[in-house]
């Protein structure tokens, strides 16, 4: 009972959070320059690994995919399934978990250490909005980033896909190309941009939010970190569930 | 910049942290609180800049209290203190030049050139002029103080609040930043309090001087009068006995030695 009293007190202490964090985002003073540092970090720092494990996951996905259609003799649309299985699923939710585990426990770790320092005492001391100082350009650099990241995945993926038709299912390349795009509709598209949204604000939110109410000793950043990253990956698995169900109930 | 804690009670999970404390500090005074480790000092300046909020009680800053102000009032009062962390409390994304102008360029407004001025000039003040473009990690413990209290200098506050400005501090350091204080008391309008444990130190400043014990308030006065104090906790505070320093048998830690260094031959 215990338990369930703190856990909804937490979780209304972090819908508190990220409405000021949202406010704090579109009214008064704003710091570009350290927005432009964070965007710089948290899209640089994730490229590579975006990058390689769109390769392979594309690669892999293709490959089970192709093989599994050579039963029904269909290999040959194997693109189809490859571009709607990465632009509405794989790409948003395979970057999104990559994004949790290094930017969102980079969030939290940081922001973490900041309180146990004293740092984050010391800013508000000097009559400044510690959401609005931290929290905010971390919030928009994820918002702005994971969507181009995924993007990238999604492209990356889609090449990893191509060089396994051609290699290994004897699929021609204009063929596989032809029907990637062909297939896609508006609503994928829609799909495979909104949730990247959504996750950055996840990502970014949960490293924020744990990070600021870490506990003030050595034990802090460990936790903090920790917490973050375990529940940014859940909320995004569910998440990922709810807007799917969503979209088709409203796009068909 | 007048201050005052009103029957001031703090708790944490029900352990009472401070209790009743009241005491009061006038424009352009020099507040000294004593206490020792442990005793409730950093949790009185904490409260005062609204970090923290007290059980209960009222503080008051220029006849206004603080636990009525909206934030942006809380937010105005603030940028009128200025304190220097127990720790520093250094921003470490930035530099030590960034750190000391941190009010001036957030305020932005003073010109580029203004600003480097007078960073110039504090950092002269602590003695570590050619610091300025290291980061904080780059610093000791002392250096980072120093750069602290650099940071509360150049902010121009009315109210400078001192955790241990003195602590971890060379003599030559120390000295200079008690003259300071002094100055600050003899020569400007600026309030200050001033949190320590090192008497020397606290009789030079002080205009007031306070004890505090296990988080009650034992004494408010002059340094003379706490000289003359007879309450035992204040005499053994100040000049403590050798009854009040040894609380442990220490035989028994020096036996453990002896027996451990025959085992060793
Ligand atoms: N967050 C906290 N949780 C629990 N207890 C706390 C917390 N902060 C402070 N305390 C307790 O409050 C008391 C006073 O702490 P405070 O930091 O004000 O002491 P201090 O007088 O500044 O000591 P020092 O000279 O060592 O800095 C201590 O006994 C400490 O254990
Ligand atoms: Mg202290």
């Amino acid at each position: 009972m215990r338990l369930v009293r703190q856990g909804i007190f937490r979780f209304q202490n972090f819908l508190q959070f990220s409405w000021h964090a949202f406010i704090q985002s579109i009214t008064g003073k704003q710091y570009i320059s350290d927005t432009i540092h964070q965007l710089d970090r948290v899209g640089m720092g994730s490229l590579f690994i975006v990058v390689l494990t769109g390769l392979f996951t594309g690669m892999v996905f293709t490959l089970q995919t192709g093989v599994g259609l050579q039963r029904f003799g269909v290999s040959h649309s194997v693109g189809k399934i490859v571009s709607i299985g990465i632009i509405k699923e794989l790409g948003p939710v395979l970057t999104a978990l990559v994004f949790a585990g290094r930017v969102g426990a980079g969030i939290a770790s940081q922001i973490s250490s900041m309180v146990v320092t004293e740092q984050i005492d010391a800013i508000e001391a000097e009559g400044i909005d510690p959401v609005k100082r931290v929290v905010v350009s971390r919030l928009i650099a994820c918002l702005i980033m994971l969507p181009l990241l995924t993007m990238i995945m999604d492209a990356v993926a889609l090449i990893g896909g191509a060089i396994i038709c051609t290699n290994y299912l004897g699929v021609s390349t204009t063929v596989y190309w032809s029907d990637t795009y062909g297939i896609l509709e508006g609503s994928d598209l829609l799909m495979g941009i909104i949730k990247p949204i959504v996750f950055g604000v996840i990502v970014s939110l949960c490293g924020s939010f744990y990070g600021m109410t870490a506990e003030r000793d050595a034990r802090g950043v460990g936790h903090a970190t920790t917490r973050a990253v375990v529940v940014s990956t859940i909320l995004v698995i569910l998440f990922d569930f709810v807007i799917t169900k969503v979209m088709i109930v409203i796009f068909g | 910049m007048q201050v005052e804690f009103k029957n001031v009670c703090f708790e944490i999970d029900n352990k009472s942290i401070l209790h009743n404390v009241c005491f009061s500090v006038k424009r352009g005074e020099t507040q000294v609180m004593l206490g020792a480790s442990g005793s409730g000092k950093t949790t009185i300046l904490k409260l005062l800049l609204g970090l923290i909020a007290p059980t209960s009680g009222e503080i008051i800053v220029d006849g206004e209290a603080l636990t009525t102000m909206d934030a942006k009032a809380l937010r105005r009062m603030r940028k009128r203190l200025a304190i220097v962390f127990q720790h520093g409390a250094l921003f470490d994304s930035l530099t030590v030049s960034e750190n000391v102008g941190y009010r001036l360029i957030e305020e932005s407004m003073l010109s580029a050139e203004e600003i480097e001025q007078v960073v110039y000039q504090a950092l002269c003040f602590v003695g570590m002029p050619d610091f300025a473009n290291k980061m904080p990690w780059e610093l000791s413990g002392g250096e980072k103080k120093r750069i602290a209290i650099a940071r509360a200098l150049a902010s121009g506050a009315e109210m400078i609040l001192f955790d241990e400005p003195t602590a971890g501090l060379d003599p030559i350091n120390a000295r200079n930043i008690s003259s300071f204080i002094k100055m600050l008391k003899d020569e400007s309008e600026i309030t200050s309090i001033v949190v320590t444990h090192d008497l020397e130190h606290a009789f030079a400043v002080a205009s007031q001087i306070a004890l505090l014990h296990r988080g009650e308030l034992i004494f408010t006065g002059t340094v003379q009068e706490l000289k003359q104090a007879e309450d035992k906790r204040i005499t053994s505070f100040i000049s403590p006995s050798p009854a009040d320093l040894v609380t442990c048998n220490i035989d028994a830690i020096l036996g453990i030695a002896r027996k451990r260094l025959e085992s060793f031959k």
